[in-house]
C-alpha cells in the first residue's frame, strides 16, 4: 500500500511518515498542493492521503480540485490532516472526495486505523 | 487603558485558554507512547502577543520564544527522537516545528472563536529567527500602556496578522447546540 503525505510542515510530515510506515505504508511526501500533483501524477498507485489545507503556493481544497480534473481515473482514500474545523469548509472537501477529517494534532494509532479502514473498503469496492 | 470591545476581550480570553488546552492535551498525547516522560515547566517558554489595530480586532499576533527552550515546548515532537539523535536547536528543523506549533494553537483558536460569533482570517504564519528579538514596545505605539517586555532571550518568533469581519453579533456558546463546529482532536470518517 502506497500513501502520499502532503504537509508543509516537516515535523507533521514526519509524524504522519513514521505512523503509517509503522502500519505497512510506504510513503511520498509533498510540501505542498503543487508538488502533491506532481507526486500523485508520477505515483497513481497511490491508494491513501493524508491532506493538509493551508499550504502556500496550492491548498488542500485546490489540489482536490486539480486532481479530480487532471487525474478523473484514480480515486485515492483521502482524509485532510489540519488545524481547520469550519462547518463549510468540511462540507465543501467532502463534495470533493473527501473521506475523513482529523484536526490537529493527532493521534498516530487513530490515523493509522483510518487509514487502514479507508484502504480495506477502497480494495472492496 | 485602551478600552477593549467585547470581542477583543473574548478573543483574548478564548486564546489563553486554547495555549493552555493544547499544551495540556500534546502532553497527554505524548505520554500515551512514549518512553521517556515529558513535561512542562511552570516557568515561561512561549510568550504570546496580541496587539489590536482597531475595535474590529484587526491586528497582529506574535508567539516568541527561545531556541534553547524550544524542545520543551514540543514534547510531542521532542519525544521523536532518541535523546542522543535530538537535533541541535539550530537546525531548520526546529523553526518549521515552531511554525507548525503556531498553526496549530492559531487553529484551535480560530475554530473555538468561531463559536462565539467570530470569524477570523489569519495571514500565513511568518518565522524570523535572529540573534535578538525585541518584542512590541511601547516607543513604537500611541497607546499609553502597550504591553511592553524586555526584549532578552527571544530569538525566534511567528508572526501573523488578524482580521475579523466588522459584521459580527457576539453569542453565547454552548458546546450542546454547536455540534457541527469540529474541534481540535475531532476526527469524521464520512
Amino acid at each position: 500500500m502506497k500513501a502520499l503525505i502532503v504537509d508543509d510542515s516537516m515535523m507533521v510530515r514526519m509524524q504522519v511518515k513514521r505512523a503509517l510506515s509503522g502500519a505497512g505504508f510506504d510513503t511520498v511526501e509533498a510540501q505542498d498542493g503543487m508538488d502533491a500533483l506532481e507526486k500523485i501524477k508520477a505515483n497513481q498507485d497511490v491508494q491513501f492521503v493524508v491532506l493538509d489545507v493551508n499550504m502556500p503556493k496550492m491548498s488542500g481544497i485546490e489540489f482536490l480540485e486539480a486532481m479530480r480534473h487532471e487525474l478523473p481515473d484514480i480515486a485515492p482514500a483521502i482524509v485532510m490532516l489540519t488545524t481547520e474545523g469550519q462547518p463549510d469548509l468540511v462540507q465543501r472537501a467532502r463534495a470533493l472526495g473527501v473521506k475523513g477529517w482529523i484536526i490537529k494534532p493527532f493521534k498516530a494509532e487513530l490515523l493509522v486505523a483510518t487509514a487502514q479502514k479507508l484502504t480495506q473498503a477502497l480494495a472492496a469496492s | 487603558m485602551p478600552p477593549r470591545n467585547e470581542a477583543q476581550s473574548k478573543i483574548l480570553e478564548v486564546f489563553q485558554q486554547e495555549v493552555l488546552d493544547h499544551f495540556q492535551q500534546t502532553v497527554e498525547f505524548t505520554t500515551d507512547k512514549t518512553a521517556h516522560e515529558p513535561s512542562l515547566n511552570t516557568s515561561p517558554k512561549l510568550l504570546s502577543l496580541i496587539s489590536f489595530m482597531s475595535e474590529a480586532a484587526q491586528g497582529n499576533l506574535h508567539l516568541l520564544c527561545s531556541l534553547q527552550e524550544l524542545p520543551e515546548l514540543l514534547p510531542d515532537f521532542k519525544s521523536f527522537f532518541a535523546e542522543d539523535e535530538l537535533p541541535p536547536v539550530t537546525d531548520p528543523i526546529w523553526a518549521d516545528a515552531f511554525g507548525e506549533l503556531a498553526n496549530q494553537l492559531l487553529g484551535r483558536f480560530k475554530n473555538e472563536i468561531y463559536n462565539y460569533g467570530i470569524t477570523l482570517q489569519m495571514g500565513v504564519p511568518s518565522i524570523v529567527q535572529s540573534l535578538h528579538i525585541e518584542p512590541v514596545s511601547s516607543k513604537y505605539s500611541s497607546w499609553d500602556d502597550t504591553f511592553c517586555v524586555a526584549g532578552e532571550g527571544f530569538n525566534l518568533s511567528v508572526y501573523i496578522s488578524m482580521l475579523m469581519g466588522e459584521n459580527f453579533e457576539l453569542k453565547d456558546y454552548s458546546k450542546e447546540s454547536n455540534e457541527s463546529m469540529m474541534s481540535t482532536g475531532d476526527m469524521m470518517i464520512f
